[in-house]
């Protein structure tokens, strides 16, 4: 018997990734050499860059479920872009928090109104709003429907967000990897990409299981609504034979 | 510059502990689902 | 769909002049957010001098939720948004329509906040050349955006709140570009403002062609 989201499949997944987690320790906190400039403070960059890459692929693949609702209407892509979302702005807010702690004793200060950080920080605010669209009591259809468009203005209002905080302010370094010359050491290259690695999976696995979490909240929905259904339906056919008593508790 | 050990473990402490009970509270809330809803509807198995 | 667009805006505005919302609820609370600034800061003239710009825009943001939402409300009453969604007008039309009412409400609006930063914050509105263009974009961008988000969330029981929380972000870089617009009209060389200005109107340009392409879409979901 199986009570559970797991499969066969998530299971092997999960081993995996906690597998990869254990890995990404070790080398994130032992094994890796601490940075010419950054010092040991470089080892948080193993948690902060992977998981805002992952959210930020997350909100693509929402944006994207989001465009493929609108044009199929199936449940299936309703429930990819609403996990990724769910998954991605948990992610983001690991990004946030590393780099605030990352920052404090890098820059002085837990936060600085820098373009990078002010975009994030918007970005978490709007995914914010698009999951609470998602918890709207409303039609199952129409919420889809509704959450579908407010995912999809989430890609132009990023853009949109992007540029206007770039001029506004630049702080943050630039991307360091996507560079010709590696400017970094092969170790430290290295467990960066198992970070990015490990985030990825954990994004997969975390990904089915929130799925089939939601689809299963869809048809317990179903489920109450049927028994609801049945039971308006006895009463009514009830009623005819044996009034229940107007008043009183019902025992 | 302090070496900063304070702020790597508080940063790994938090993202890992968040995670681990989001983990758990998606599954929790999973299985209590799951046995709500009859067998031939959960075709993950 | 221009007439259909005049059609809207026309009906708008009418509704206006008869009820006075907007000028007798909105534009008092734009200026008590001005008041309550001045409250906050100190009625130390230095401090409100520094951030006039960013004060301005920020009442001009809150006081543009309250008139999205009062544009979309008189479109739930007594089913009227089911009546618009029947009655065959372009929706390209009725969302030009409701920018234009909603652009002229606010630049009324803005005309008034722009007296009491005078008044009450001693402002000098020296560069105008850059400052009324500014302003023209920036309330050109706000309402295409809040067309955008007022009839998406003008059908849920919750609109008072979840509208504030879609809305503000998205306008979000209106508020960073006027300000640095509207700070180097007010204070700095205009020269350092055309930038900002530029992105204001590429912001308005790209809200009124996303409203243009999904408000059928829009109309069918809401």
């Amino acid at each position: 018997m199986n009570d559970s989201t797991a499969s066969t499949g998530t299971r092997v997944l999960g081993s995996i990734t906690l597998v990869g987690f254990a890995a990404l320790l070790l080398f994130g906190l032992v094994l890796s050499p601490a940075d010419a400039a950054q010092g040991e403070l470089v080892r948080m960059m193993y948690v902060h860059v992977p998981t805002a890459f992952v959210a930020f692929g997350a909100f693509t693949v929402t944006v994207a479920a989001s465009v493929a609702y609108l044009l199929r209407r199936t449940e299936w892509w309703d429930l990819v872009a609403h996990g990724s979302a769910e998954i991605g702005a948990v992610l983001l807010a690991a990004t946030l928090v590393s780099g605030m702690l990352w920052g404090r004793p890098t820059w002085g200060v837990y936060w600085t109104w820098d373009a990078r950080l002010t975009t994030t920080a918007l970005l978490f605010v709007l995914v914010l709003g698009y999951l609470a669209v998602r918890r709207l009591p409303l039609d199952r259809d129409k919420r889809a429907g509704l959450a579908a468009v407010v995912g999809l203005l989430l890609l132009p209002t990023t853009i949109v967000c992007h540029y206007a905080t770039t001029w506004w302010r630049t702080l943050h370094q630039g991307p360091t990897i996507a560079r010709a010359d590696p400017q970094i050491d092969g170790l430290l290259l290295f467990t960066l990409v198992l970070g990015l690695a490990v985030f990825a999976l954990l994004y997969v696995w975390m990904m089915v299981h929130r799925f089939r979490v939601l689809y299963l909240e869809h048809r317990v929905e179903d489920l109450g609504l049927d028994t609801a259904i049945a039971e308006r339906r006895r009463e009514a056919s009830g009623a005819l034979a044996t009034p229940r008593p107007a008043t009183g508790p019902v025992t | 510059m302090t070496d900063g050990w304070g702020y790597i473990l508080t940063c790994y402490g938090l993202v890992l502990a968040a995670l681990v009970v989001i983990v758990a509270r998606s599954s929790q809330r999973g299985r209590k689902l799951a046995r709500q809803v009859p067998e031939e509807q959960r075709r993950w198995m | 769909m221009w007439r259909d667009a005049a059609l809207v805006a026309g009906k708008d505005l009418r509704l206006e002049l008869r009820s006075r919302v907007a000028i007798n609820q909105v534009a008092p609370f734009a200026l008590l957010v001005l008041v309550l600034f001045a409250f906050a800061l100190d009625p130390d003239r230095g401090i409100l001098a520094r951030a006039t710009a960013g004060l301005y825009w920020v009442a001009v943001l809150f006081s543009a939720v309250l008139a999205v939402q009062r544009a979309f409300a008189v479109e739930v009453a007594d089913g009227v948004r089911d009546g618009l969604r029947l009655s065959g007008l372009d929706p390209a039309g009725i969302f030009v329509g409701k920018v234009a009412a909603l652009a002229a409400q606010l630049l009324v609006l803005e005309a008034l906040l722009g007296l009491g930063v005078v008044v009450f914050y001693d402002a000098d509105v020296a560069g105008m050349l850059l400052l009324v263009p500014t302003c023209l974009a920036a309330t050109l961008g706000v309402a295409a955006a809040g067309s955008l988000y007022g009839i998406l969330s003008a059908g849920l029981r919750v609109k008072e709140t979840i509208l504030p929380l879609l809305l503000l972000p998205v306008v979000a870089p209106v508020l960073v570009a006027a300000t640095q617009a509207f700070e180097a009209g007010l204070s700095g060389p205009t020269s350092d403002g055309w930038r900002w200005l530029g992105l204001l109107i590429v912001f308005a340009a790209a809200y009124v062609g996303l409203g243009l392409t999904t408000f059928d879409l829009l109309l069918e979901e809401s």
